[in-house]
């Protein structure tokens, strides 16, 4: 526990200029949504008062519930290949020599430095039918009759999204875990290795455990940057509009609200999103453990 | 840390090269079509283009003014990110080490701005900053771009705090240090990995932003460099090749800072690691 | 290793600096590509006047903001090069100039929510007179007469509560729907231009026989035209009737069109990524031969590279003659209602409509402004368009979209995305449309 007891006054000044930014920049434009949610506000026409009216439109949204699992679904994927294949790649980069780490650290962190409008808009290109190269590639080693242009397709549009989110975040997510695994002390390891422990029961038994605060911010940054994606699947389908299968939940929110004109529905979606997604990072956070991480 | 075995060794850094090349094919993809006519863009995307359009370049920097837009950019990515820097580290510093009621609420009020999906807020941003005549103006974007900064920054740098013993305080009250002394002094030469993790990764979600720049703001003057890429771009039709070499040459201060800055990473991680 | 790629990159970014310095006017050009020869003379801006002496319109003073959206290479030319030079004319003016391509609608429309209105905008849907942000022009119109610098004043579209309140310079009545076709592959596949509607469907069942994608479009023209383009092969009047409110969606006029838009999907007419494609990729799809035809309006002439190719509008059931006449008044800019200098910003939308008509007609586009020059000698397939255009015995069908309620706009939008992915059926659709509030 922090012992440092801290009069008013200092504790004050160390956080109230983010505070105040933040309450006012962050959390102000949050207020008008949660007001209009409870009219019906269309085409910014302010309606009647309608209550919860809306919220429970909310829960009565199929299509919402759809492009709920699809995020629910990257989540899924982001959890089980994103995470586990960047913390092998960071295990792997300890592992080798300094110049296979520094060409991998570069090359796997340029798709976050390129924006993810220049990662989408290669990835479709890639992809596309009639010139694409992957459509290319298949056909040239025989397995042409396979492809298909998976981005228009609605089943499996989401899907390319969900390759791209995964494929641009490896780089960063490694980065992160590698900077964990950096800060255990040597010696942690050296005196297992010397008690005979094998690769695999050093990571599993010693690394892992102490990297629970890495895990743990680098887990709500993927549940939060995975919940609020809308670039990817505007970029890769060029904008269009095949239907809830294909879209992510804050496209679909925002799609109401824009697009349809539906303001008040669209900010008590957003609403419900906001708390759903809230006690997402709540429950990951139980689940990685509460005590502090403390080197000794 | 060490895994000795060879044969880990050899898989892993043949495992990395592979996947590594494969991470570069949007540079590459880039690079080629910087030099492209739109019909080749699209019948050859990965091929070598038949005539090397330099001019892509010259249409870049001659159809909006680059420079004022880059300068821009540099102004919105960099006090963003400085003042993302000096606001949440202060913060989490108090929330993470600072023993006083409400510490855990705070921070995760603060974490609750994680959750906020992007356009709904649109509307009320644009209000409260044409209230206070923010609108188009440097600090109305810089501190919007702020406050959607300081979440992430904040999560970060609290994990990191959090894992420093609380030793430190105690030898430095021993030593006669106030507050400030020992969060200058001490702490925050140790928490420079994870400072440098967050302006790195801050300055670039400002340097790539769009939607907040369009919208709040409108003279030339002050408009960003995604603007100006997007302006090659038209709903019927857009200049693949200009919009490419625009966003290459956009990618070069992000490509030089995070080169220069992955040295000083590795440093500061090896010092950091080596004291303990 | 890391150092000289820092250096090499700073120094790409030095050279550049120098080329800015090196910054020249350009003419507009007609076509995007860079290795093909423009279809059309490249307009540029004239030196002179061809009417007065004097430059100058008025000596007021005004600041305006002025918000542009460009929908395409052409419009984006007009505001980045063309507009910017308006102090020979207006020696007192400060004008910003807001130029946005992708997220201009939601500027827009945040810009209504707040009442915060530029001077001058470029006008998208409906939202603007719905919210009661546009200045209604009708007075402002009469004071300056600027029908007097109208040839028949097409251009000028009153809004369904009688009030004008947009200004083009009447290109768009002169965009005709076509269905544009590559006359190679229609030889080789032993096709011949459709005169009825059935004869069409054939068409496009022969060309795949043959091998080659029947049709190409871009991917939002299915609900901006080609929809009301099939319910007017067999009923002229039908889409208007039902955005009127005379008919549902599910009335047997509307369904029908639907059904034809279905049959299309199920044959495989349109190509596998239609719904998602990228405009450039489509355009390389109709040039390369890949496609046989394209449907688009008049104005994707200029970006057609094929040697051999001509058009024809799409023929109704019984060879009966109806276009849909584009253009509605919903299109054109519009002044905001909280303007401090009404005058002056309609002056300056009065020469920026001129600016306009100049530039598109010396492209070859009929204008409804008379500006003074001649035009060009327009290529024959302008010329037949034109034609048609001015042909009375044709029934000109209103362009309907335009003036479409937004939440119904938009869900047309994605019904016509899902019953293009065969997600539903004609009938899924018209029920769907139909529960639209």
């Amino acid at each position: 526990m922090p012992i440092m007891k801290k009069n008013r006054r200092t504790v004050l000044l160390f956080t109230l200029p983010c505070l105040l930014i933040f309450a006012v920049f962050g959390i102000g434009p949050l207020l008008p949504p949660i007001f209009y949610s409870f009219f019906d506000y269309k085409s910014f026409k302010l309606g009647d008062f309608t209550g919860f009216a809306n919220y429970f439109k909310v829960f009565q949204d199929k299509a919402f519930g759809v492009v709920l699992l699809n995020n629910l679904k990257l989540l899924f994927w982001q959890f089980l290949i994103g995470a586990p294949l960047s913390f092998a790649c960071a295990i792997m980069i300890t592992a080798s020599g300094p110049k296979v780490r520094r060409f991998f650290k570069t090359a796997s962190f340029l798709p976050y430095v390129l924006s993810v409008t220049v990662v989408c808009t290669a990835w479709s290109m890639m992809l596309q039918p009639q010139w694409g190269v992957v459509q290319s590639l298949m056909e040239a080693i025989g397995i042409g009759h396979l492809y298909r242009p998976w981005i228009s397709i609605p089943d499996t549009s989401f899907n390319v999204a969900i390759i791209t989110v995964i494929w641009q975040a490896i780089g960063y997510n490694m980065l992160l875990y590698y900077a964990g695994i950096k800060a255990i002390p040597d010696n942690y390891l050296e005196s297992a290795r010397i008690d005979g422990a094998s690769m695999w029961q050093q990571v599993f038994h010693i690394t892992l455990p102490l990297l629970k605060e890495t895990l743990k911010f680098v887990s709500i940054l993927m549940i939060t940057g995975t919940m609020a994606m809308i670039a990817n699947v505007k970029i890769l389908t060029n904008g269009a509009r095949i239907g809830e299968k294909a879209y992510s939940t804050v496209l679909y929110i925002y799609d109401k609200a824009f697009s349809s004109m539906d303001f008040g529905y669209g900010y008590a979606l957003t609403v419900v999103y906001a708390i759903i997604c809230f006690c997402i990072v709540l429950i990951v956070n139980k689940m990685i453990g509460k005590e502090r991480t403390e080197y000794v | 840390m060490r895994f000795n075995s060879k044969t880990f060794k050899w898989i892993s850094s043949a495992f990395l090269i592979v996947l590594g090349t494969g991470f570069l094919f949007p540079l590459l993809w880039l690079f080629l079509t910087s030099f492209k006519g739109n019909s080749e863009i699209y019948s050859d995307p990965l091929g070598l283009p038949d005539v090397w359009l330099f001019e892509n370049y010259v249409n870049a920097f001659t159809k909006f003014d680059f420079m004022k837009y880059f300068f821009n950019s540099v102004v919105y990515a960099g006090c963003g990110t400085l003042l993302v820097l000096i606001c949440v580290t202060l913060f989490t510093y108090a929330t993470a080490r600072m023993d006083f009621k409400g510490a855990d609420k705070l921070q995760k009020f603060l974490q609750f701005g994680l959750v906020i999906p992007g356009g709904s807020t649109l509307l009320g941003i644009y209000t409260i900053l044409l209230k206070m005549g923010l609108k188009n103006t440097y600090p109305g974007l810089i501190l919007v771009y702020v406050a959607h900064g300081i979440p992430i920054a904040a999560v970060i740098m609290y994990g990191f705090f959090r894992s420093l013993p609380f030793s430190m305080e105690e030898a430095a009250a021993l030593d006669g240090a106030g507050t400030f002394t020992t969060f200058f002094k001490v702490i925050l030469p140790m928490v420079t990995p994870a400072l440098t993790t967050v302006a790195v990764t801050t300055a670039l979600t400002m340097w790539n932003e769009y939607t907040l720049a369009s919208i709040l703001l409108d003279s030339n003057k002050l408009k960003s460099l995604p603007i100006g890429i997007q302006s090659f771009m038209t709903s019927r039709g857009g200049d693949w090749g200009g919009m490419a070499a625009a966003l290459l040459l956009a990618c070069i201060p992000t490509l030089v800072l995070y080169l220069c800055f992955s040295e000083q990473l590795e440093n500061a991680l090896v010092a950091n690691s080596g004291m303990k | 290793m890391k150092r000289l790629l820092a250096l090499l990159l700073a120094l790409v970014m030095v050279v550049g600096l120098v080329a800015c310095g090196a910054k020249e006017e350009t003419a507009a050009p007609v076509a995007t590509e860079a290795a093909t020869e423009p279809t059309q003379p490249a307009p540029t801006q004239p030196a002179e006047e061809a009417v007065d002496e004097s430059k100058v319109i008025t000596d007021a003073k005004a600041e305006l903001r002025v918000m542009l959206s460009t929908e395409s290479p052409h419009l984006a030319t007009l505001a980045e090069e063309w507009y910017p030079k308006y102090k020979e004319y207006f020696p007192n003016f400060e004008v910003e100039f807001d130029i946005l391509s992708s997220g201009y609608g939601d500027k827009l429309k945040i810009a209504c929510a707040s009442g915060d209105m530029p001077d001058i905008f470029f006008n998208v849907g409906t939202i603007a007179f719905d919210t009661g942000t546009a200045l209604p022009l009708d007075d402002l119109i009469e004071k300056y007469n600027w029908r007097d610098n109208l040839k028949g004043g097409g251009s000028l579209m009153p809004y369904s509560d009688g009030h004008v309140y947009t200004m083009q310079d009447g290109r768009d009545s002169y965009y005709l729907p076509q269905v544009w076709y590559n006359k190679d592959i229609f030889e080789a596949a032993g096709c011949e231009v459709p005169t009825t509607y059935d004869e069409f469907v054939e068409v496009c069942k022969k060309l795949l026989d043959y091998g080659v994608l029947p049709i190409t479009t871009y991917n939002t023209h299915v609900q901006e035209c080609f929809l009301q383009m099939l319910v007017e092969t067999h009923s002229k009047d039908g889409y208007n009737r039902m955005i009127s409110g005379e008919l549902n969606w599910s009335d047997p006029e509307i369904l029908k069109g639907v059904e034809k838009l279905e049959e299309l999907v199920n044959i495989g007419a349109f190509a596998e990524d239609q719904t998602t494609i990228n405009y450039d990729a489509m355009v390389e799809l109709f040039n390369s031969g890949k496609a046989a035809m394209r449907i688009e309006p008049t104005w994707c002439f200029g970006g057609i590279t094929l040697e051999n190719f001509d058009f024809f509008v799409l023929p109704t059931e019984t060879g009966e003659k109806v276009h849909m006449a584009y253009g509605s008044a919903t299109s054109g800019n519009s002044i905001g209602i909280d303007t401090e200098c009404p005058d002056e910003a309609f002056q300056f939308l009065c020469w920026m409509n001129l600016q306009s008509a100049i530039y598109f007609e010396q492209t070859g586009t009929f204008v409804d402004v008379i500006t003074g020059y001649d035009p060009p000698e327009a290529h024959e397939l302008v010329v037949k368009s034109n034609a048609i255009v001015d042909d009375t015995s044709w029934y000109k069908d209103p362009y309907g979209a335009g003036v479409m309620p937004a939440a119904e706009y938009s869900a047309l939008g994605e019904q016509v995305g899902k019953l293009m992915t065969k997600q539903i059926t004609a009938a899924d659709f018209v029920t769907a449309m139909d529960a639209v509030e």
